[in-house]
């Protein structure tokens, strides 16, 4: 099949970095050999590298190194002013984070004691009556029921 | 006599706060970085600016390395990237061609020299006109003879992207020159 003009140009550029392979490289030829336009955009790309190489290395500054160090050093003075660092506060934020724990537990040891204390003698039995409505009986005898109920039988009390 | 240490060793000790391990590593590839840079920027100011901000990159990151990829690699990256970055601040002031016109008056009124001069400076122009990441696959693969392979890994793309990068540079560069090489100007 013939190659298209795309695709060779694809080639020559594959060409120019020897990445074509031998197979490919006979396709190309064979459709330079018949194609102008391919032709010239092959020698425009060949005249165009040899126009815009770079023939000689240049060298920077002498004090290139030196320019990277006053950088380096005023980095390092402006971190050391300003920066925040958060792995420099970490023991101090962990033995906060532990005072903090014994505070609260002491707080809360506290403020359950309180709570969880026995109430005092009078309290109980106010409460225990007022909870049981003794004073429901208050005009019965002052007597035990067991009493009351001999005396009942007895016939002693109507 | 004492055998030089290599890249990775002057990196783990540049990672470990050792200056003069870091300007050893410095003195070793400035040239190689200063020069991709320059041929990148075409200017000398910006390129020295640069390598110095590449290197001041590697001073910085020497602790994230991983070893991973060989360090001229990692060292081409942040070059790459940096170049890249620039060309994006930069975009807000575009560097125009010069008019066909403009040019032609000047070679007409100059010598063989000063035409050679403009000539290198147009194509100069013509290479910034590319956009950047084809600029930057043309000078990898033309100036720094770096295999499609490497390209891949330093511009973090696949080979074919290498090889479309590389086929639309030299498309995009001969349509921008095409006007003048028809005038016989070039």
């Amino acid at each position: 099949m013939k190659m298209r003009c795309k695709k060779a140009k694809k080639n020559i550029s594959l060409t120019m970095d020897s990445r074509l392979e031998s197979v490919g490289q006979e396709k190309l030829q064979a459709h330079l050999r018949s194609c102008l336009a391919c032709q010239n955009w092959n020698r425009q790309q060949l005249w165009l590298r040899e126009q815009i190489k770079v023939p000689e290395m240049i060298q920077p500054s002498p004090d290139f190194f030196a320019h990277i160090q006053n950088k380096i050093n005023k980095t390092a003075t402006r971190q050391r002013l300003f920066s925040f660092n958060p792995t420099m506060l970490r023991p101090i934020l962990l033995r906060a984070a532990m005072l903090l724990i014994l505070i609260f537990a002491a707080w809360g040891g506290f403020s359950l004691g309180d709570r969880l204390d026995a109430p005092a003698a009078e309290t109980a039995a106010a409460v225990f009556s007022q909870t049981m409505n003794l004073n429901a009986y208050a005009d019965m005898p002052a007597e035990s029921f067991g009493a009351v109920y001999n005396r009942l039988l007895q016939g002693e009390l109507q | 006599m004492a055998l030089e240490k290599s890249d990775l060793e002057l990196l783990a000790l540049t990672a470990a706060g050792d200056q003069a391990a870091f300007a050893k590593l410095v003195r070793k590839h400035q040239s190689r970085v200063f020069n991709l840079i320059y041929r990148f920027t075409r200017d000398r100011q910006d390129a020295e600016d640069l390598a110095q901000e590449v290197f001041f990159k590697v001073w910085k990151y020497a602790r994230t390395f991983k070893g991973q990829s060989a360090f001229s690699t990692w060292l081409y990256r942040l070059a790459v990237n940096t170049c890249l970055n620039y060309r994006q601040k930069k975009k807000n002031e575009p560097e125009p061609l010069p008019l066909l016109g403009e040019f032609a008056a000047e070679t007409n009124a100059a010598g063989a020299e000063i035409l050679t001069r403009e000539r290198e400076s147009f194509l100069n122009k013509a290479l910034n006109g590319l956009p950047v990441r084809q600029k930057m696959a043309l000078i990898l693969a033309n100036f720094e003879g770096k295999s499609y392979e490497e390209i891949a890994v330093i511009m973090e793309v696949s080979i074919s992207a290498v090889e479309t990068l590389l086929f639309r540079a030299r498309q995009n560069l001969a349509a921008i020159l095409k006007p003048l090489k028809k005038k016989g100007e070039l």
